[in-house]
């Protein structure tokens, strides 16, 4: 499944728009053409905030600040697990904790039970 | 790409055809390129047209060292080198002609091979030593970047004017020799 990525497809979109080639906002960034490429593809993470002006960025390819900045930080937060070479168990483990915890329906007992068998602990006892 | 090198069979088209194809790019895209001899911006065509006139997603991305471009139907990617990318920009012939290429790739073949892949999930291969120019999609792609580069009647204007049309050729349209020569060479400009 190729997992969302919003940033790098909103990105490309106003750029597109804004008739701004990929090696113009990378020279504009301080980047290589091809980060900035990957970046838009989804290959790599969002560009990090402290090395990167997100201004500047939406300056130059006529977006508005907030929304790129917090598209990026809504795929920087997401979490990838590389699931390649887990077995069917695991998988769906990995898969059905992701959606329960996306969609919000664990209880927060539920959570608090799943965390101590993370952190190794027993049921606590009786 | 070698002759010895394996290709999907694609629709024959004559170079007139082509010709046309590229053309068609220009009078939608560039249309003071067949009006002035310029040249042609192959970047914007790789970047904008490709993703405004086939849903296509055009990018830069290391790639194995013989490889300088490719096209993926079924991803809707094309994709250049960064050493390509940089290059074209910086107005080198031989890597304009490049991104000319893959975007001949998309412009002649992508609906094609996609249908092949996606709804017939085969495509039928073969070595480009055994097929016909007009068959062979590295020949067809070679031609479309020619003639978007070089458009047959800009280049005639420039030849009939120029004292060394090879230079003329190459610098107006910022190609290389070898490419501006064989343009002139097909175009009966040359023996």
């Amino acid at each position: 499944m190729q997992k969302p990525n919003r940033f790098g497809d909103r990105l490309r979109e106003l750029r597109i728009s804004a008739r701004r080639t990929m090696g113009q906002v990378a020279r504009e960034m301080g980047i290589s053409t091809v980060y900035y490429s990957d970046v838009e593809r989804g290959r790599r993470n969002p560009f990090p905030m402290d090395k990167v002006s997100y201004q500047s960025l939406a300056a130059f390819i006529g977006a508005d600040l907030k929304e790129l900045e917090s598209l990026a930080t809504a795929q920087r937060n997401r979490v990838q697990i590389d699931l390649d070479t887990a077995n069917f168990e695991t998988r769906h483990v990995a898969v059905a904790l992701a959606r329960r915890l996306s969609d919000e329906s664990l209880t927060q007992e539920q959570i608090e039970e799943i965390r101590r068998i993370l952190e190794g602990k027993k049921d606590d006892p009786k | 790409m070698t002759r010895s090198e394996t290709v999907p069979v694609v629709a024959p088209l004559s170079a007139a055809a082509i010709e046309r194809k590229s053309s068609q790019v220009l009078r939608d895209f560039a249309p003071d390129c067949l009006i002035n001899p310029q040249s042609v911006p192959v970047i914007d065509v790789f970047e904008f047209y490709l993703s405004e006139t086939f849903n296509f997603v055009s990018e830069v991305t290391e790639m194995a060292p013989r490889y300088e471009g490719l096209m993926d139907p079924v991803s809707r990617t094309v994709s250049v080198a960064p050493h390509v990318y940089e290059g074209a920009e910086a107005g080198d012939g031989r890597s304009r002609f490049t991104v000319g290429h893959e975007s001949g790739h998309v412009v002649l073949h992508a609906s094609q091979l996609r249908v092949s892949l996606v709804d017939l999930k085969s495509v039928q291969l073969a070595r480009r030593a055994d097929l016909e120019a007009f068959r062979d999609p590295e020949w067809q792609a070679n031609w479309f970047s020619a003639s978007l580069l070089m458009p047959a009647g800009m280049v005639r204007l420039i030849a009939a004017e120029a004292k060394d049309p090879v230079a003329a050729v190459s610098r107006t349209f910022q190609v290389s020799a070898v490419a501006a020569e064989l343009r002139l060479v097909k175009l009966g400009l040359r023996n």
